[in-house]
């Protein structure tokens, strides 16, 4: 088993969740007010909170991969298939926020 | 605005324009066929540290007067749509490229052999260092149309 790709793929697997994690956040405290007042009492401000939140989920994926490691890794191949997941989750997201604010702006 | 927090905004536009070029030249660096480590390391790790004082120079900025002082004025212009839309996808959509900029360097600094030996890892890691740019870009275009609208309405 390749220590290196594997630990590297496990904080892939973060940046993806963490990147998920702030679209979904983004969306759902703009449609449900009691989240964004969640978010600003735990952190005084609701962007705040949502990129604690993204570090939490990051560090707790990345780290969680990193300890609970499989022994069978698939070295490179895994790495170039987590950027890939990477690569389009967050042009995914980019197009998800974007569009959600320009609709929320026209409706 | 005090002296302190226009540093503070200085700052913010100075190192997140030093990190976008940063990931710009990791995108360049891993498009050449000679691969140079020493300079996608340098780049890699700019990013990085750009990436991030940025994200807390600009953070520090939005939660403490932009809030109370610039959003109402883009609000009641003719250009509501500047913050309703530009700043709204700005700030959010920033929050993803520390992340990529954090697994960018990592790959970089510590698959070497692998990037030289798996085109298909590098494939994967330019087309994330393109990602990391061209959304740093926007960023950037979006951030001199927020100031643009602020110093019509305040100028």
């Amino acid at each position: 088993m390749n220590k290196k790709t594997t630990i590297i793929k496990a904080f892939i697997r973060g940046a993806v969740a963490a990147v998920l994690t702030i679209t979904l956040l983004t969306v759902a405290a703009d449609l449900y007010g009691p989240l964004k007042d969640l978010l600003k009492q735990l952190f005084s401000h609701h962007w705040i909170g949502k990129g604690a939140a993204a570090i939490f989920v990051f560090l707790a994926v990345g780290f969680g991969g990193w300890i609970f490691r499989r022994e069978a890794g698939d070295g490179s191949a895994g790495v170039a298939r987590g950027l890939k997941i990477l690569f389009w989750s967050t042009i995914f997201s980019a197009i998800v926020v974007f569009g959600f604010f320009v609709w929320e702006f026209l409706r | 605005m005090n002296p302190a927090l226009k540093i503070n905004l200085i700052v913010h536009i100075v190192v997140g324009l030093i990190a976008v070029a940063a990931f710009y030249a990791v995108l360049v660096n891993l498009l050449k066929s000679r691969l140079n480590f020493f300079s996608l390391r340098f780049f890699s790790l700019a990013g990085v540290i750009g990436i991030f004082l940025s994200w807390f120079t600009g953070g520090y900025y939005y939660a403490v007067y932009y809030g109370q002082a610039v959003k109402p004025i883009i609000k009641k212009s003719g250009y509501p749509w500047i913050h309703d839309v530009l700043m709204e996808a700005k700030e959010h959509v920033f929050l993803f490229l520390p992340f990529l900029a954090i697994v960018l360097a990592l790959a970089i600094w510590f698959l070497e052999s692998e990037i030289l030996a798996d085109e298909k890892l590098k494939r994967y890691l330019i087309l994330t260092a393109g990602a990391a740019f061209v959304l740093g870009l926007f960023i950037v275009l979006m951030g001199m149309a927020i100031s643009g609208a602020a110093n019509i309405k305040s100028g």
